[in-house]
């Protein structure tokens, strides 16, 4: 494609939001209607997005709304309160404002900002800074997921290693046997085995809710286990996921 | 201000340099606006009085050359400019200091500025009306080339994507540097003609479009072998190249001088009557006569000596352009025009075979281009209307 020259500025594979779909966005501007805001409008829609603007800041925000845009000392100025959820916020916010003092500064990062454009409006630079800020707000959601799914996944892990030592304990078995049988209960009651692992340590008393222990189920899929049978179907009255 | 004083204007249109033989003739159309304005009574009794300077191709004279302008000849407006690089030099100045850039050269879009005026055309006017036309031939293969900077590039990433959605392919594409020589438009040529493509898209601008048609001449191609399709070789272009070098080749622009609309050809023959000379006729001549009357148009209608009331008289405005009746649009100061197909002949001027039913609105901020199946360009959720130009009069 571009003979002799590569892409000066190479980047990793991760998969980006292009510009080609920046019109399928829905914008809400949270602004009184006044110059300032009908600069921000009239650029949006030169772009080509689609633009609704509310007045004063709502309670909450519709899920079908992409990006917020606030104009930060317009709802000072006017006592408003802007309602945001900056901990699992529901779109890309991006900040309009004409100050710069600490104590803003401050405020932008409490509310967790993903970009933020001055006042008065200069075109340029808009359109970039609006794709960078979706760009880094939907990589930050995928690593929040990833965190989310690791977090869990450790969680987990934790459990199956303690419902293992329980095992072993209890019967005096190998590592490797105690997980086999813990597999093989989940099979037989076809869940997983961290389900298993739960409701082991839970009847062993090591869990939150001391119940009563079942060693029974232990004994069925430890014979069945020893026997080779891992095949065996059926054998217990819990059939539940 | 006394009603009596002239009206400054700043000219900036290289009369050397690469790009200098469109530009020398968009400064004709500049000057032969001008007298037709002042013998009209110019404006509003007030001689329009234009302040010319030479940049000579260099983006950064005409950025300080524009600084000089408004300041030291406190000029309002400035008419001028052809490349990306002249314009956005420019920008910097006009932003600053509060005067309007007046454009009249195609370019890539993706720019808006209350300081600039843009009378020429953006890729959804005339490459979309381009690429229809190209896919009339079944599946056709492109091979793109043109310069290495901004617009050929852009230009040949949305002809590709439109080719490509309409059926088509795109066999090969390559820049080349403005510094490169004859030697190098050989290899390229040699490398296309290998590829034995059914179509060449080109984007060289200037001296590199002269090198490109030379080179493809001298490798024994013609049209009827390998057609080149262009967004910017226009009759000047051909003046400089030969039209022996270009016959049978197709361009798409808003204008043509062969058009034979009566506002056009009444044009030129005032042209012809007042300046003593053939008109080098061309879409960025056109534009540039076109952008330069409605400057004064807007100046007639409100205060002439205030910006503002010069760019709101400009935004929404019309005017009997020779291309056709011209708009420009008030939410992003670009112009509906009329994209048309021409043919270039034996005589340098082009057989103009397909041209849009209503002109066509502009969408610099669009992204992407393709067709569906019935050949409509895709629409986006808020896309200003459609950008399928609908197309008259195929006499081929």
């Amino acid at each position: 494609m571009r003979p002799g020259r590569s892409e000066p500025f190479a980047s990793g594979k991760e998969q980006s939001f292009l510009i080609k779909d920046l019109r399928s966005l829905t914008f809400l501007l949270v602004q009184p209607q006044d110059s300032d805001g009908l600069a921000l409008r009239s650029h949006l829609e030169r772009i080509g997005c689609q633009v609704q603007e509310i007045w004063p800041p709502p309670q909450t925000y519709p899920n079908d709304i992409d990006i917020v845009f606030v104009m930060v000392d317009r709802v000072i100025e006017s006592s408003q309160t802007f309602h945001w959820q900056a901990d699992n916020p529901s779109a890309v916010l991006i900040a309009v404002i004409d100050y710069e003092n600490p104590l803003s500064i401050d405020r932008l990062l409490h509310m967790r900002v993903n970009a933020v454009i001055g006042l008065p409006i200069r075109p340029f630079g808009i359109l970039t800074n609006l794709l960078a800020a979706v760009n880094n707000h939907l990589r930050e959601q995928r690593i929040r997921l990833n965190l989310e799914r690791a977090q869990a996944k450790l969680e987990s892990c934790r459990m199956v290693e303690r419902a293992k030592l329980a095992v072993m304990l209890a019967e005096g078995h190998s590592e490797k046997v105690a997980y086999a049988i813990l597999r093989q209960l989940a099979m037989t009651r076809r869940t997983t085995v961290e389900a298993i692992s739960s409701d082991v340590l839970a009847r062993l008393g090591w869990g939150d809710g001391c119940d009563t222990t079942i060693l029974a189920d232990l004994h069925e899929a430890k014979r069945l286990h020893s026997a080779g049978d891992l095949s065996a179907d059926g054998s217990l009255s819990d059939r539940s996921a | 201000m006394t009603s009596d004083q002239p009206i400054y204007i700043g000219v900036l249109f290289s009369k050397t340099g690469r790009t200098a033989v469109t530009e020398r003739s968009m400064l004709a159309a500049t000057e032969f606006a001008i007298e037709e304005i002042n013998a009209g009574g110019g404006i509003n009794g007030r001689m329009l009085c234009p302040i010319i300077r030479d940049p000579m191709g260099e983006p950064s004279a005409y950025q300080k050359m524009a600084a000089e302008l408004i300041s030291g000849n406190k000029v309002r407006v400035i008419l001028g400019c052809y490349t990306s690089s002249q314009r956005k030099a420019v920008l910097s100045v006009v932003d600053r200091e509060a005067a309007l850039l007046c454009y009249a050269a195609q370019y890539e879009g993706f720019e808006y500025s209350e300081n600039i005026v843009y009378f020429g055309a953006v890729p959804n006017q005339n490459s979309v009306f381009l690429a229809i036309h190209l896919l009339r031939n079944p599946a056709p293969r492109l091979y793109i080339v043109g310069s290495d900077y901004v617009w050929p590039r852009e230009s040949g990433r949305i002809m590709g994507d439109l080719i490509r959605s309409g059926g088509g392919r795109v066999a090969g594409e390559a820049y080349l540097d403005d510094m490169a020589g004859s030697n190098e438009f050989d290899m390229l040529i040699k490398r296309i003609r290998k590829e034995s493509p059914d179509i060449i898209f080109n984007n060289f601008v200037g001296e590199a479009n002269r090198k490109f048609y030379e080179s493809y001449i001298e490798n024994g191609l013609d049209a009827s072998r390998m057609m080149v399709a262009s967004l910017t070789t226009s009759e000047a272009d051909i003046r400089e190249i030969g039209a022996s070098a270009t016959l049978g080749h197709i361009t798409a622009a808003s204008y043509f001088a062969s058009q034979s609309n009566s506002a056009n050809r009444a044009c030129l023959a005032r042209y012809r009557a007042l300046r003593q000379e053939e008109p080098c006729a061309n879409m960025c001549w056109d534009a540039a006569y076109t952008q330069t009357h409605v400057v004064a148009q807007a100046m007639r209608g409100g205060d002439p000596d205030s910006l503002n009331s010069i760019r709101s008289g400009i935004l929404g405005a019309s005017f009997e352009a020779p291309q056709g009746v011209i708009g420009i649009d008030a939410l992003n100061a670009h112009c509906n025009l009329w994209p048309k197909i021409g043919v270039a002949r034996t005589d340098g001027q082009f057989e103009i075979v397909a041209e849009t039913e209503t002109a066509i609105r502009p969408d610099p901020y669009r992204t992407t281009y393709e067709f569906d199946d019935d050949m409509n360009v895709s629409s986006e959720a808020s896309a200003p209307e459609t950008l399928r130009p609908r197309i008259s009069g195929l006499r081929q």
